[in-house]
């Protein structure tokens, strides 16, 4: 089938070298067999209309003045050729790659409601720019998603999104035939997210195509005049307010009081943040609040920039004195700081039971949640009486998957990674000799740790050193203290061939599951939270021996027992997917697709917003 | 009723009990061994779990190591690359 026709539409205003690099890169990455390229020039007084004229496979609209982005824009759609689709190009971007016009159009025709698609920007300095768009009734200030993070081709496959930036839009004719072209109550900014939702309304999706990628110089036609900016942003964000207010109010169909930890290198922050974007994508008005603090096991004052937009407004937002619906994330002891009519506790822990304060706790809950079936049994075992339901977490298949460009080992050893807290629970004594005594330093096989230790009495080094651990053995490399951004810990992942996580017991084990995503084969405990994500189709169980007492420095494991991780199996699983590479990547390819199919932020978010929805 | 008296999935393969016995054997032996290091001088206790090969084996080494409880953030990319740097060669030093 011959592919729909595009028209390619350039709005220009001098700066001739931008628009300059923008056709040339364009020529030389783009078949133009069902292409046109049309450029509006918006009345440029430099030599780009000379320029111009001497390009003979562009046509050139002029407008004898500067009609602003939207107008000019405007100008371009109406002279497209008849039944072609559109994509509106900056005159700023530069194309990076062969196939993109293609790969747009594959994304605008895969379903009949696409109409827009946006795709990947990223900055001359290798950041991302964009990913997508949203913007929040709260403050109807537009954000770009991912931008400024290190790319590391995060958000890489096409996925709906609010709005994109019309630095590169493509599109839809069937579109355009109901929506003509930008709305011309905007001179510059916010007419693309207008645009979006104003497809929205007319039935048509708008989606960020993540096999496309383009670099953005981001050179505004306002940017050498900041009044001008200002002037124009303000009067812009009036009328879109006025516009869209009740619209992007009346998103929310539930909402939450979320009194959690957000801003802490822990476990409950790391997946409080990914459950709070996920409800407010589900159409849950999230109100943050920090649960520890002065009174509380955790008696620290929480920062308040969390360094995420989204985070930050949901932080300010009050949840009033006595909210309808409130859930406590975090650890049973603070349960009773939960202050809503209807109250929820959602809680984890690593061992067989639950310690009898916490079960006091919940029971005076209305109900409580767990993200496995293990922690169910172990509360209803521990004495829980009330309604508990199996929640489970999720992971963020934007950030960890198969195609995240990793920094593999130069030499070509199968690495294995291992990512833990120093302690008694991660079994960090048992893999690192288990490791050095399985393979010899000539094997091309190495262990890569990543070590936190944040207790000062523990001195890491020095128990490495007393593991006696043979310098003839396997080898192995430590990352010490490290703490990654978020963002790149995909990368991590993509920088091995297996991950392994011989841990006693795991309430969740979000690495575990970030590793699957990435396709990472996985050696992990059977037993615990493992149970309900990790089966022998996308990884390797871990044997275990038996039961044995949680004997830790943590209380809340005190009377409990978590399991004996069985280091002969671990020793066979080492030899046996280091030996057969294929195998393994065959099941983590099997692993990452279940991720992606089965376990995403988007998952949880669904069921937990269902449930908000069911108790209001 | 367990396995090991003939439960519901039949009685032990006299090979699986020797398995079952090999394992608690090696956990007695390993319980007597970490017993006797605990109380050696750090060097023979190194050149005990060294075993056999204890003088022929070196020790293995921590490159760049410092102990500290200070978390840094760090570039991945920079990080990896230092890493790879730090792996001990696969011929011997």
């Amino acid at each position: 089938m011959t592919p729909r026709r595009v028209t390619i539409v350039i709005l220009s205003w001098n700066r001739w070298e931008l628009t300059r690099r923008c056709l040339e890169t364009l020529k030389s990455h783009t078949d133009l067999t069902h292409v046109d390229v049309l450029v509006v020039d918006n009345g440029s007084t430099d030599e780009t209309p000379a320029r111009l004229a001497e390009i003979p496979w562009i046509r050139v609209l002029t407008n004898t003045s500067n009609l602003g982005y939207v107008r000019g824009n405007n100008v371009g759609i109406r002279a497209a050729l008849p039944g072609s689709d559109v994509l509106l190009l900056n005159n700023d971007v530069e194309i990076l790659q062969p196939d993109w016009v293609d790969r747009l159009r594959e994304a605008a025709h895969a379903a009949a409601d696409v109409g827009v698609v946006g795709c990947r920007l990223v900055l001359p300095d290798g950041r991302l720019l964009h990913a997508g768009t949203f913007i929040l009734p709260d403050t109807f200030w537009g954000q770009q998603i991912g931008a400024l993070e290190k790319n590391v081709n995060q958000y890489a496959r096409t996925r709906d999104v609010e709005g994109v930036v019309f630095a590169c839009a493509y599109l839809r004719r069937e579109l355009l035939d109901v929506l003509p072209g930008l709305s011309e109550e905007y001179v510059s900014y916010f007419e693309d997210t207008d645009f979006c939702l104003r497809a929205k309304e007319k039935g048509f999706r708008t989606v960020c195509c993540g096999a496309v990628t383009l670099l953005h110089r981001e050179h505004g036609s306002t940017s050498d005049a900041p009044d001008l900016f200002e002037k124009i942003f303000t009067k812009s964000q009036a009328t879109f307010r006025t516009r869209w207010k009740s619209a992007l109010e009346a998103r929310y169909t539930a909402e939450v009081s979320w009194q959690s930890i957000l801003n802490f290198p822990t476990g409950y922050a790391m997946s409080c943040r990914e459950i709070l974007r996920a409800l407010d994508a589900d159409g849950v008005r999230a109100a943050y609040s920090y649960v520890y603090g002065p009174g509380t096991p955790f008696p620290v004052l929480e920062p308040e920039n969390t360094g995420d937009y989204l985070l930050n407004v949901l932080s300010k937002r009050s949840p009033g004195r006595r909210p309808r619906v409130s859930v406590v994330y975090g650890q049973g002891d603070v349960f009773p700081r939960n202050n809503g009519r209807t109250r929820i506790g959602y809680t984890m822990l690593e061992v067989d039971g639950f310690p009898a304060e916490w079960v006091k706790n919940a029971n005076e809950m209305d109900e409580v949640w767990v993200p496995s079936t293990f922690n169910r049994d172990g509360f209803l075992a521990s004495g829980l009486k009330k309604p508990a339901r199996v929640m489970p977490l999720g992971v963020d298949v934007d950030h960890f998957h198969p195609g995240i460009t990793g920094f593999p080992n130069p030499k070509g050893d199968f690495v294995f990674l291992a990512s833990f807290e120093w302690g008694e629970r991660k079994r960090a004594d048992m893999i690192l000799k288990v490791f050095n005594q399985t393979f010899r330093r000539s094997d091309p096989v190495a262990l890569v740790c990543k070590v936190l230790n944040v207790n000062k009495p523990t001195n890491v080094g020095r128990q490495i050193g007393a593991l006696g651990l043979s310098g003839a053995g396997g080898r192995i490399a430590f990352l010490h203290n490290k703490e990654f951004p978020y963002h790149q810990l995909g990368a991590l992942y993509r920088s091995a061939d297996c991950y392994v996580s011989a841990g006693r017991g795991e309430g969740w084990d979000m690495p575990l599951m970030e590793a699957m995503a990435c396709g990472l084969p996985s050696i992990a405990t059977d037993w615990g939270a493992h149970t309900e994500f990790v089966h022998e189709g996308i990884a390797w169980p871990l044997r275990i021996r038996g039961l044995v007492p949680a004997d830790a420095r943590a209380p809340y494991y005190k009377g409990f027992r978590w399991s004996d991780p069985d280091p002969e199996h671990l020793a066979h699983l080492f030899r046996h997917i280091a030996a057969h590479p294929e195998e393994a990547r065959a099941r983590g390819t099997r692993a990452a697709a279940e991720m992606a199919a089965r376990w995403t932020w988007a998952d949880a978010g669904r069921r937990i917003a269902a449930r908000l929805k069911a108790v209001a | 009723m367990s396995r090991e008296d003939g439960g519901p999935d039949g009685p032990l393969t006299p090979l699986e009990r020797e398995v079952l016995e090999l394992r608690a054997l090696v956990r007695t032996l390993s319980g007597r061994l970490a017993a006797l290091v605990a109380v050696l001088p750090r060097a023979e206790a190194l050149a005990l779990a060294r075993g056999a090969d204890a003088a022929s084996a070196s020790a293995f080494r921590l490159a760049e190591w410092h102990e500290t409880i200070e978390v840094t953030r760090a570039d991945i990319g920079a990080e990896m690359d230092l890493l790879w740097k730090r792996l001990p060669p696969r011929e011997g030093p």
